[in-house]
């Protein structure tokens, strides 16, 4: 291998694993530990090519340096993720009714689940054994998904609406027979997620030490 | 497992240390690679300090207030056609924390002594 594409080999390396473990970090926060990164990533590469290094144990301390730094470069992230998420719930701290309306959302949003666990165990007696592996299991997914989206809405408004509106769709087929009922109070819940994740849109996590 | 607040890491005393001789070297800041190569030197290493390492540490020191920083000038960084610098300095409670967690290391060390009693031959 030419010695010049070991380094850069290197590089490229140690640039995907900072790029993989600051995914999902605030924007600035993951800009600052790139630039950072790449920044001393060039001043080895110079002071190498100044001592007149052989590249191929340039290449080979850079990659030590990123393996052997993995564990504290994750310690690092989890402890950057849980002050980003502290930071976001004091700042998204919510108005008690906005928060007594997800409640009550979420509880609605249970029902079918409640139902699903209810024909899964055998407490409609119509429904054979075949319907009952397939209907009960459907029903608790579909109110699972609810339950997801709603408590998702705050911190990832379009995933959580996103999910809010296929478990109410969803919902609304299974139980068509219920339209009047299931398709105004799928509107009701995609309505609260979709005020839920307005409400919170544009906090940012603090501290991000900017470039 | 939870440290002890205040208590430093080997690494983060030694970015501290050094951080204090470059500057009365004459040094205003240090940035990361700097730290990584004069460590380095000091201790005689084969290897550079990892950059995880290094950096969780550099980190920590200024969430604790230790140690404080600043990205360099664009215009400076490219004059000299090279990425921006994040500048660090020790702060005045770097400088005490260090004296601090120097101090115990030398009374320990006193107290120590006269246990080992006398040589035998």
């Amino acid at each position: 291998m030419n010695p010049a594409v070991a380094v850069a080999l290197a590089v490229g390396m140690v640039r995907s694993w900072v790029a993989l473990y600051t995914l999902g970090l605030a924007a600035e926060l993951r800009r600052a530990r790139r630039l950072e990164i790449d920044c001393d990533l060039w001043e080895q590469r110079q002071l190498a090519g100044y001592m007149r290094e052989p590249p191929l144990r340039t290449a080979a301390e850079i990659v030590a340096r990123a393996v052997l730094g993995m564990l504290s470069d994750i310690t690092w992230r989890v402890q950057a993720g849980l002050s980003a998420h502290t930071d976001r719930s004091l700042r998204m701290n919510e108005p008690l009714p906005m928060r007594a309306l997800v409640l009550l959302a979420i509880a609605v949003a249970a029902f079918p689940a409640v139902i699903g666990s209810l024909v899964l165990v055998g407490a409609n007696g119509e429904m054979d054994g075949t319907e009952r592996a397939l209907f009960g299991p459907l029903q608790i997914a579909i109110g699972v998904v609810i339950i997801c989206g709603l408590a998702m809405s705050q911190r990832r408004p379009v995933l959580g609406i996103g999910l809010v509106a296929t478990g109410t769709i969803a919902i609304s087929g299974l139980w068509y027979w219920a339209a009047m009922i299931t398709i105004p109070a799928g509107l009701v819940l995609t309505a609260i997620a979709y005020f839920r994740g307005r409400g919170t849109r544009g906090a940012q996590p603090r501290g991000t030490g900017a470039a | 497992m939870r440290r002890k607040p205040g208590h430093l890491l080997p690494i983060e005393l030694a970015i501290l240390e050094t951080g204090i001789r470059l500057r009365m070297e004459g040094v205003a800041h240090f940035y990361g690679f700097l730290v990584a190569r004069e460590i380095k030197e000091r201790q005689d290493a084969r290897l550079l300090t990892a950059h995880g390492t290094l950096y969780k540490a550099l980190d920590r020191l200024q969430r604790s207030g230790l140690l404080e920083s600043e990205w360099e000038d664009p215009i400076v960084a490219a004059q000299y056609s090279r990425p921006r610098r994040r500048l660090y300095w020790v702060t005045a409670a770097g400088e005490a924390a260090l004296a601090k967690a120097r101090v115990p290391v030398r009374k320990d060390a006193t107290q120590r002594r006269p246990q080992t009693g006398p040589v035998t031959p």
